[in-house]
């Protein structure tokens, strides 16, 4: 019998740090070398290519395949090159050649370096590099493109009238997408990378003048101290950057609509843009702004009021309406009406579990749904929807598991949930809500209200970057009731700002 | 981080202390809704209660069905006071009863007549029951029975005698709910007497009390009849009808009403009000309080028998006359009777506190013989505001 090795011994590997050396002269060793710290990774792409009349007189055009743009290298470094190596029979020397190579590329952008660690940063991420024979220095053209989806549709927080464009997954797209909505010299555009092993770029926009300029060193700074590998998502980087670590409220806000992030810019806030994801951070965020949909200011604002005041009851209502059920028929039932106790009587009759058991599975049962959602797929989507609904709903009701009020009360907690703009604030009530459930089975209205007691308590401490969480409800300021809870018509609300 | 724990460990010595309190599941507890209360022969226990408690699988079947269970169960214990009774009623009652949806106390007739005052200290100083809920007086008969009679129109007996005595002041006028918080203020109060509606069963039959009475076209049913005037506490009279109306006439409580006035000599009108105001005055005159009724009422014409042509405005002054003198004499035979009994039932020695409180102050004592001689006076006024929707009847040919 043969024995089978789970881990195979791990060959000896010769690790010789290279990054310290300068280049060869020798354009084959370079690529030699290359290819080695590469590992021989298969699309690692060059080409060689010497004059007909000198054979010393070599070139290696050297790039990432799929990283960097085929035409801009075939057109601009290629085709020049050749052309170029064609037509010189003189002999020339290295120096010459050095300075002719820039006068014929016609890329956009063209540097010169000379160690190995720009070159290897350079090829790995998409830039193509020139080298020469007999030279040390490199030549590095900017050919970056990554193939990445076209503006299309926010996938998260649509809008009935308003831009239906989204940001992407690159960096520069929606940086393009921001600057041309803001034409103005004033809108600054500062980078960084982020992380040892991806090394992501980071985008931080702001308008001069109108955001403060302390919240701006002060994000930078928390950025410079991120210590990672990677950063994936702009989760990443606002976990890190957030005041306060410990919170379940959203400190930053996070969207994937352009208009969104120009408003809240013009407003004076800090946009954060992360390669690799389309969620834009925007510091800093405080908790009316997580209620506020862009759509509010593209409708009349009589109906965007009621709407506005719908999602802060409806955020209410999804933490509260399964707990202040459950203390009202176990603790309070003094509190409910003669004709609404009759009829939960009956209901309850049936159901052999007592009122905390069943509200606590349905809201399980609901979570577990609202899971397999996401990652159904789509062709049994919606027979599973329909089975779904049917066994909770109807089956549950009518084998007494449940008795019908409990399905309701959850169902109308858990759609609540679903008209707030920012799932970030939607997760906070999500969590509290079984917390609220637990403490009400304890100690009924009086626990509810000590538990609102403490989260209050804790939403007023909060502060994002130094800004109190609970403004303009808490440090009360009158002019900025004007779009909190009710939204004024857009002339009294728009000011000119001027630079300040 | 150390904080943290230690929140967490407080927060769950906390709960593992108070437990789970007052947990109770719908299920474990019986919702009294109704209390009827009745004198008792024997004199060591004096009242006999009977408590209507919800009985919910009975309302789960579907209480037109008659199936399984009617929704409501009444028990009957005596005791010698009403916190008693409460507590005695657990030897029958299955569950833990609770008292805070009360919507309703019968208050039998004997008991009314031999003394009513004391009843309700029990429901004032409990934390459970509401002082919001009406009382009534059960008419030739117990309470026990009156709560017995289950009417296939709403869903349990409590609720159709509260929406019948409802619509009657609505739509007939010729009584009000009186609330127990009420009650105890008319009692207390030296200017004005406790009056009370009366319940009893109309079409009283065997089966008033089973599921049969369910499923009749004709049922028992609750029948609001008269008024009780009390005095001292003590039921001493009933009025019926138009004398019930007229004392809500003159108390401002009728909502609408319909008055019959004859327009001519073999025919008669009627004349359905849209808005009834009066004010009652205690004037001074030589030293005797002399009672004032001002009576304002709008209302419409219709229906009439008589052949005359109402689209003359002479001759709708001339009805108007007619509902005037109705009125005067109704109202003023109705404050005739309360005189006699002594009973202020209208609240003229309230009025008589308010705008003369130093005769007030003198003569409160001996405010029941002041009043049953004092002279009635009245001011009525009616505006017929239109005649529906003809002027003149039709003429039979």
């Amino acid at each position: 019998m043969r024995q089978r090795h789970l881990l195979r011994e791990s060959k000896e590997k010769k690790t010789i740090n290279y990054s310290v050396t300068p280049l060869y002269d020798d354009v084959n060793k370079n690529i030699e070398r290359l290819l080695n710290e590469l590992g021989n990774s298969s699309d690692v792409s060059f080409r060689i290519v010497e004059s007909p009349y000198q054979k010393t007189v070599k070139a290696a055009v050297v790039h990432l395949d799929g990283l960097a743009d085929e035409n801009i290298i075939n057109e601009n470094i290629m085709t020049p090159l050749i052309q170029w190596l064609k037509e010189s029979n003189q002999v020339v020397t290295v120096k010459e050649i050095e300075e002719q190579i820039s006068q014929i590329l016609t890329v956009s952008q063209l540097t010169i370096k000379e160690n190995w660690h720009e070159f290897m940063s350079a090829v790995l991420t998409g830039d193509t590099v020139i080298l020469l024979n007999g030279s040390s220095k490199i030549f590095i053209g900017n050919t970056k493109k990554l193939q990445s989806r076209a503006v299309t549709e926010p996938t998260s927080q649509t809008v009935v009238r308003g831009p239906k464009d989204s940001f992407t997954e690159n960096l520069r797209t929606n940086t393009s997408l921001i600057r041309a909505r803001i034409q103005d010299s004033n809108l600054r555009l500062d980078s960084m990378k982020i992380g040892s092993v991806t090394q992501t770029d980071i985008g931080i926009m702001y308008i001069q003048g109108n955001a403060d300029e302390r919240i701006v060193e002060e994000i930078k700074e928390r950025l410079k101290e991120i210590k990672v590998d990677g950063v994936l998502e702009s989760n990443y980087i606002e976990e890190f950057i957030r005041d306060d670590r410990t919170t379940i409220f959203p400190l930053l806000l996070n969207t994937e609509r352009p208009d969104a992030v120009v408003g809240n810019l013009l407003e004076g806030r800090i946009a954060i843009i992360v390669q690799g994801t389309p969620f834009v951070l925007i510091a800093p965020a405080i908790f009316s702004q997580f209620f506020q949909s862009p759509e509010d200011y593209y409708q009349n604002d009589y109906i965007s009021s009621f709407l506005r005041i719908l999602r802060f009851g409806s955020f209410f209502l999804s933490m509260y309406a399964s707990a202040i059920y459950l203390a009202l028929i176990t603790h309070h039932q003094g509190l409910i009406p003669n004709t609404l106790m009759v009829s939960l009587m009956a209901q309850r009759e049936r159901v052999p579990f007592p009122a905390i058991v069943e509200i606590v599975v349905m809201e399980l049962a609901f979570e577990m749904l609202r899971e397999a959602g996401i990652r159904m797929p789509r062709a049994i989507g919606p027979a599973v929807s329909i089975v779904g609904a049917l066994i909770l709903g109807q089956a549950a009701v009518e084998a007494g598991f449940v008795s019908a009020a409990v399905v309701i009360i959850v169902a109308i907690s858990a759609i609540s949930n679903f008209t707030l703009p920012s799932t970030s604030i939607v997760n906070a009530a999500r969590g509290f809500r079984f917390i609220l459930i637990l403490i009400s089975a304890f100690i009924g209205l009086y626990g509810i209200l000590l538990m609102t007691l403490c989260i209050w308590l804790h939403i007023s401490s909060l502060r994002s970057f130094g800004i109190p969480y609970f403004s303009p409800f808490a440090p009360f300021d009158f002019k900025e009731q004007k779009d909190t809870l009710v939204r004024f018509s857009l002339p009294s609300l728009l000011k000119k700002h001027q630079n300040k | 981080m150390k904080t943290y724990l230690l929140l967490l460990w407080i927060a769950a010595i906390c709960l593992c202390v108070s437990g789970c309190s007052n947990y109770r599941e719908l299920n474990q507890i019986g919702v009294i809704i109704g209390m009827g209360i009745d004198q008792n022969d024997s004199s060591e226990q004096p009242y006999k209660v009977t408590y209507q408690v919800i009985n919910p699988s009975g309302l789960s079947q579907g209480s037109s069905s008659g199936g399984q269970g009617l929704p409501v169960i009444n028990y009957t214990v005596t005791a010698k006071t009403l916190v008693e009774a409460l507590k005695r009623a657990s030897v029958v009652i299955p569950r833990e009863h609770i008292t805070s949806h009360l919507s309703l106390i019968v208050v039998g007739e004997k008991l009314a007549r031999s003394d009513l005052s004391s009843l309700f200290d029990a429901l004032d100083r409990g934390k459970q029951a509401r002082t919001s809920i009406p009382v009534f007086i059960a008419r030739d008969g117990t309470a026990e029975k009156l709560l017995g009679v289950i009417e296939p129109f709403e869903v349990t007996p409590v609720k159709s005698i509260i929406s019948t005595s409802q619509n009657a002041q609505k739509v007939y006028g010729i009584v009000s709910n009186v609330q127990a918080y009420e009650v105890i203020s008319m009692l207390v109060s030296e200017g004005k007497d406790l009056s009370l509606p009366g319940i009893s069963i109309n079409k009283p039959s065997q089966n008033g009390e089973e599921a049969g009475n369910l499923e009749s076209t004709s049922p028992s049913a609750m029948q609001v009849k008269g008024l009780a005037i009390f005095r001292n506490g003590k039921l001493v009279r009933w009025l019926d009808d138009e004398e019930a109306r007229s004392i809500q006439l003159a108390t401002s409580k009728v909502k609408g009403t319909a008055l019959v006035f004859p327009c001519s000599i073999n025919g008669n009108s009627t004349l359905t009000t849209t808005g009834i105001k009066s004010k009652i005055k205690t004037k001074i005159r030589h030293g005797q309080p002399v009672i004032h009724t001002d009576l304002n009422v709008m209302g419409e014409i219709t229906e009439t028998s008589c052949r005359k042509d109402l689209s003359n405005p002479k001759v709708l002054k001339e009805l108007e006359k007619e509902v005037e003198n109705e009125l005067q004499k109704e109202v003023t035979k109705a404050i005739t009777i309360a005189q006699k009994e002594k009973s202020d039932i209208f609240g003229f020695g309230d009025s008589l506190s308010r705008t003369n409180p130093s005769y007030w102050g003198q003569h409160k004592q001996n405010w029941e013989n002041l009043f049953s001689s004092a002279k009635i006076s009245m001011n009525v006024n009616v505006s017929i505001v239109n005649t529906g929707m003809r002027t003149n009847p039709y003429e039979v040919n």
